[in-house]
């Protein structure tokens, strides 16, 4: 993570830590699964596509299907 | 990044020569002091060089292309470098023609410099720019990406179920016209639907095919019967001709009495010889001269009677084989009736559900007699086809019911499906907002707090504690800094403050910015940052910088504010966690210099240091040690003191204010891990009062040109200058400062608590 296109503050290199992306992520992920509305197995699978921009509609619709599945399963 | 150790510049700018501070191991803060010109930027510049290839101070200057300063004046072809020591790592920068190559190659130490220049800007920058500052911190664009992503796919679906329920819409109207005309009432066409779909579906189509079937059927009967009309009507004369043709050459062969075919050879054979040979006077097949004359004429004639006999022998034979062909052709339009016919019985017999007017008696055995059979079923024929389209459009329609009840069935289904996944994503969706609005709103309130405690450090009770940053909700990636200033919960701080609380603020957010980058591995540097800071509000940066300072890899300050320096000399700072390094005048040929920067009491224990005592020189250092170790007490506890102008009390005025009331009580308590209590007491009274006894060898010795001096001992001037060194000793810890804290409640106590001054107040 750097400041990149920082006009008042110069480039700093920092730590390997999660980024604002990445923490968002897993709670969005942790919430959508508390609310039931996708499954644990698939949270983690989104997780990183979802951090860095690259869940697609195809992405989502498989998650959420696969829970509703399950659901009707059950 | 590990522990600094050392900074080494060459040839950069002003660093004409190797230059290098050495950073003093387990203190986070190094203060560079130095007056202006001596070489402060430049070192801030060669640490920005070292972390990111450029130098901020010559941004902006007008300067073009600033690369070719970076080098000494007129040196540009000798080859700068900037070395960076840390425990673990060596970072190391040259500049050759302005180019910046780094050994290990990308290997920078992560660092951020602060410019005095910088701080308005912060405050004051366009909102997106102060976006940029923090875009790092709270930039989701990632998340956000995805979260358009999953609204999209919601729109889409939610279009699914907007055509699947018009589909499904559709087919319900197809089916309920169906059903009314099929029963002519309005009932549950669904139900209607479903139980006859199955049943239309197969007799109908299998009933078409079987009149399909009988009247191809009976078109091949008519077929049959076209043939054997056709072939009927060529035999009769083919018949007559052949009698006529026998009876014809029956009476050819009494005429010419042939006996046969072989003379008409050997005829045909004397005609070719009498016709290349016409005057030969002799049979040519006994060779006799009798009647030979005309032999040739006479064959010519016979040979014409008998091509009669030729000609009708062949037209009987011809006739003959014409009515052999047609009696052919008869026998098979006969055979294929018979098969037709058999075809047609068969299926009339199989499909007798289908109902017929026809006569028990299927068609006639003889093709002969089938016209009249045939005309006698064309109404039944008429009948089938019209059975047969009337099935037709009923099959029709049972295959439109069939789709009709399939487009509902898979409609109906996939709409209910796409409704709960709408459903399920919608919901989704705004959890994702809600989430991301919290904790982007979460982030920001965390710097913005920060900000808010780092600014009341320094601005305490002036009510400007609430600072807020916040997204503009109508603009992607802007940045709002607001103030609760008078009436107003949201003013913007650049409307009200003044440029001093303007550059505190900006200095106060980039910390805050800073300490949340990962400060335990990264290193500040604040160039001249206090340098519009106002006189009453330097001392609470300086503290803030100290507290701050402990976040941080370090932080090195550069500032030409002069009382930061005495302070740190007097020992008034804390020096355990805090270097300082003064630059000396900068020249032309040697470039920045360092001076040694010594504390007061440090440089009267180093007076001290036999061989050479310059009894004038430690009686003046004592004497302002002593004034200060006096001053600090008196005001501590606030004792008598002689009005002045200017309140320049001399030691007369300051000893005797310690009074008999408090000079028994006063003791320091010194940290002593051997001692019981793990402090050791030493009562500062009989110090004082031997210092009362001895304090005009300081105006003798060490103020003024004063003959009695030279009545005076060398050991007199050190007998007073130990007893000042003691109780400065006593009183002051070179690593943490004077016992300025009451926090107690007993004792005043330096940092860490090294030192405990007895008593608190005053006694009674």
């Amino acid at each position: 993570m750097t400041n990149q296109g920082n006009k008042l503050l110069p480039e700093t290199a920092v730590d390997d830590v999660d980024t604002p992306d990445e923490v968002l992520a897993k709670r969005v992920v942790a919430d959508l699964i508390e609310n039931g509305l996708i499954s644990q197995t698939d949270g983690e699978r989104i997780q990183n596509a979802l951090a860095g921009g690259k869940l697609d509609g195809p992405g989502w619709k498989l998650a959420f299907e696969n829970c509703i599945e399950r659901q009707e399963v059950k | 990044m590990s522990a600094l150790e050392s900074l080494t510049i060459t040839n950069v700018r002003g660093y004409v020569e190797p230059f290098t501070v050495e950073f003093e191991k387990g203190k986070k803060l190094c203060i560079i002091y130095g007056e202006n010109g001596t070489g402060k930027t430049t070192l801030s510049d060669a640490l920005e060089l070292l972390s990111s290839g450029t130098m901020g101070s010559l941004d902006n200057k007008g300067l073009g292309k600033a690369k070719k300063y970076w080098h000494p004046a007129g040196k540009n072809g000798k080859r700068g470098t900037v070395e960076l020591k840390t425990k673990a790592v060596t970072y190391s920068a040259s500049i050759d023609n302005g180019v910046v190559s780094w050994t290990p190659p990308a290997l920078k130490p992560p660092l951020a410099v602060l410019r005095m220049r910088q701080l308005l800007q912060i405050v004051t920058a366009a909102a997106a720019d102060r976006y940029s500052a923090i875009a790092d911190l709270v930039d989701v664009s990632g998340v956000t990406q995805s979260e358009q992503a999953l609204a999209n796919l919601a729109k889409e679906i939610e279009r699914d179920v907007q055509a699947q329920t018009s589909r499904v819409a559709g087919a319900q109207e197809i089916l309920q016209k169906l059903f009314a005309s099929a029963s002519g009432s309005n009932g549950d066409s669904l139900e209607w639907a479903r139980a006859n779909i199955q049943r239309d579906a197969v007799d109908v189509l299998a009933d078409v095919r079987a009149l399909d079937a009988l009247k191809n059927a009976c078109e091949s009967l008519e077929r049959s019967h076209e043939a054997y009309s056709t072939v009927y009507k060529t035999l009769e004369p083919v018949r007559t001709e052949a009698d006529e043709a026998a009876k014809a050459l029956v009476v050819i062969e009494h005429q010419v009495c042939v006996a046969d075919a072989e003379l008409l050879e050997l005829l045909q054979a004397a005609s070719r010889i009498f016709s290349a040979h016409p005057q030969s006077e002799a049979c040519p097949l006994c060779d006799s001269t009798e009647h030979a004359v005309d032999l040739g004429v006479r064959v010519q004639s016979r040979l014409a009677a008998m091509g009669a006999l030729r000609a009708a022998r062949k037209r009987q034979t011809d006739s003959a084989r014409a009515l052999g062909d047609a009696n052919t052709r008869l026998s098979l339009v006969q055979k294929g009736y018979a098969n037709e016919r058999t075809s047609f019985e068969q299926l009339l017999t199989t499909h007798a559900s289908l109902g017929s007017t026809m006569s028990d008696a299927g068609p006639p055995a003889n093709v002969a007699d089938l016209a009249a059979w045939l005309e006698n079923t064309r109404l039944q024929k008429e009948a089938w086809a019209h059975q047969r389209d009337e099935l037709a459009v009923s099959g029709s329609n049972a295959e439109k019911l069939r789709q009709a009840l399939k487009t509902y069935d898979e409609n109906y289904a996939l709409a209910e499906r796409s409704t709960t996944l709408h459903a399920a994503l919608k919901r989704g969706l705004d959890r994702m907002k809600l989430t991301r609005h919290v904790f982007v709103n979460a982030l920001l309130a965390e710097i913005s707090d920060e900000v808010a405690r780092l600014y009341e450090q320094v601005h305490p009770g002036e009510g400007l504690r609430k600072i807020n940053l916040s997204l503009d909700q109508n603009r992607r990636a802007s940045l709002d800094l607001s103030t609760r200033f008078q009436a107003s919960d949201a003013a913007p701080p650049q409307a009200y403050f003044s440029d001093s609380h303007l550059d505190t603020l900006g200095l106060c957010v980039f910390l805050a910015l800073a300490k949340r980058r990962s400060p335990h591995t990264n290193m500040l540097v604040l160039d001249d940052v206090l340098a519009s800071v106002d006189e009453p509000h330097v001392d609470r940066v300086i503290e803030m910088l100290y507290a701050e300072a402990q976040h941080f890899r370090h932080v090195v300050v550069l500032t030409h504010y002069r009382p930061w320096r005495e302070k740190f000399r007097w020992g008034w700072l804390k020096h355990g966690q805090c270097q300082l390094v003064e630059l000396g005048k900068w020249s032309e040929s040697v470039g920045p210099t360092l001076v040694r920067s010594t504390g007061e009491i440090e440089r009267l224990r180093q007076l001290l240091t036999p061989p050479d005592l310059d009894g004038q020189a430690i009686c003046a250092k004592s004497g302002v040690v002593l004034e200060a170790v006096l001053d600090f007490l008196t005001e501590l506890y606030q004792c008598r003191l002689p009005r002045k102008p200017k309140n320049d009390w001399t030691l007369g005025d300051l000893l005797p204010a310690i009074d008999k009331k408090l000079r028994p009580a006063l003791r320091i308590e010194m940290h002593d891990p051997a001692a019981p209590s793990g402090y050791k007491s030493h009562p500062l009274g009989p110090i004082l009062d031997e210092l009362q006894t001895i304090a005009q060898t300081r105006n003798v010795v060490g103020a003024h040109f004063n003959k009695l001096a030279f009545e005076l001992l060398d050991a007199d001037a050190e007998r007073f200058a130990r007893q000042v060194l003691e109780l400065a000793e006593l009183l002051v810890d070179p690593e943490h400062g004077w016992p300025r804290s009451n926090k107690s409640g007993s004792y005043w106590a330096t940092a860490k608590d090294t030192r405990r001054l007895h008593p608190l107040y005053m006694p009674g």
